[in-house]
């Protein structure tokens, strides 16, 4: 899991790659919320080549979505269609409409 | 029985007849004598007990007095009972107490479903897991499901709103039970297909019956794709050419992919929390793991609900 921002840009920049288990998933999730309370205007969680799935994914992510509307950062969520597509062994185009939640 | 609070409120037969059949005070609670009269006990009795064992009164009066409630009483006969049966008073205490803890009636418990819930109530999650995990191995995921792991996790979630300590020892169970269950489900081999997907309505937070019917399937050799909790309508639209089972507790709308599935794909709704009248009628509905175990193994029990 890597993260970059700078005090200027109160953009950040989160990237989880590979295994994602459910201790990866609840050290991310903890710390993206931590991120978007200490008043961070812009949130990018990138998921990439995810090598399992945690059930809890979907669930969390709903909850991070919640508290980045309350404290209006934005979020934007990169990477989901195509965890879930390897998820369900389909075509990388055939899941759309789950990353990028824009507000 | 003019220690009796409450000017409208009748004397209660506790002399004459069991706790249940008095009318509850509203205010404050009977005395220690009268609590002793009823149970059968000296009233030095239920000091002691209160001081070795903490079964001790809810209330006290304005002086400092000890008030029995109607629920001090029925504990107090809980563990009167356990002794009158051959207990140790310090063990019929103790089981009483984490009874109380996770909502569960002392008498006619299976023997595991004791120890579980005793566990449990001692947030003893290392303990909980050997259960479980003992359990799961004995008696397979269908059985340990229904006759020890919902029993005590419906009885955890009802105490859970009564007391802080219950709603600690919930999160304790459930995720034990969890980790449990899901240690049974093989991981996915990357790049196979699996004919079925398991998934939650998009506003369900509960996903535990799910994992117990992705390891009951396991368990006989099924694979299954799990995603678990408040699962997106596109990702479980996006499933084509198999069994698609999506599980409600709460009550839920029902969604765009159940009332119009994707080409070749079969929906089964599972849980409380559809309406059945609602659902579209190819639609097949079950209410319980074994009933939607059976759609698996070709059985007949597989009932619409």
């Amino acid at each position: 899991m890597t993260g970059h921002g700078t005090d200027a840009s109160p953009a950040i920049h989160l990237e989880v790659a590979g295994p994602l288990d459910v201790d990866v998933l609840e050290s991310l999730i903890r710390f993206a919320h931590s991120t978007i309370r200490s008043g961070c205007a812009e949130l990018v969680l990138e998921l990439n080549a995810l090598t399992d799935f945690p059930t809890r994914l979907f669930s969390d992510l709903h909850h991070l979505d919640q508290t980045a509307r309350l404290h209006r950062c934005h979020l934007q969520l990169l990477g989901l269609d195509e965890a879930v597509a390897t998820a369900l062994c389909t075509s990388r185009g055939a899941v759309t409409g789950l990353t990028d939640r824009r507000r | 029985m003019n220690d009796v609070p409450g000017s409208d409120v009748p004397a209660p037969p506790l002399a004459g007849g069991p706790p249940e059949a008095a009318d509850p005070p509203s205010d404050g609670g009977w005395s220690i004598a009268e609590a002793g009269r009823d149970l059968g006990l000296a009233p030095d009795t239920l000091r002691k007990w209160q001081h070795r064992y903490g079964l001790g009164p809810s209330r006290s009066s304005s002086g400092g007095h000890r008030r029995y409630v109607h629920a001090d009483l029925l504990r107090l006969r809980r563990v009167r009972d356990l002794i009158a049966r051959g207990v140790a008073t310090a063990e019929a205490a103790r089981q009483v107490l984490q009874d109380e803890a996770i909502g569960l009636e002392s008498s006619g418990s299976d023997p595991a479903v004791r120890r579980l819930a005793a566990a449990a109530a001692q947030l003893d999650g290392p303990s909980v897991r050997h259960l479980v995990d003992q359990e799961l191995a004995r008696r397979g995921v269908v059985d340990t499901w229904e006759h020890l792991l919902r029993p005590v996790l419906v009885s955890a979630g009802a105490a859970a709103e009564r007391s802080t300590h219950a709603i600690a020892v919930e999160h304790v169970l459930s995720h034990v039970v969890h980790a449990a269950l899901s240690s049974r489900i093989p991981p996915a081999a990357t790049g196979t297909p699996r004919p079925t997907l398991l998934a939650c309505a998009p506003d369900e937070e509960h996903e535990l019956p799910m994992v117990a019917l992705a390891a009951a399937l396991a368990e006989r050799g099924i694979a299954s794709t799990l995603l678990g909790a408040r699962t997106p309508p596109a990702a479980a639209a996006s499933f084509l050419d198999g069994l698609l089972v999506v599980f409600a507790l709460l009550p839920q709308d029902v969604p765009e992919f159940v009332q119009d599935p994707a080409p070749g794909t079969t929906i089964v709704a599972a849980g409380p929390g559809w309406d059945p009248a609602a659902l579209p009628p190819r639609i097949r509905h079950v209410n319980s793991l074994p009933a939607a175990i059976a759609l698996f193994d070709g059985s007949t029990d597989a009932t619409d609900e």
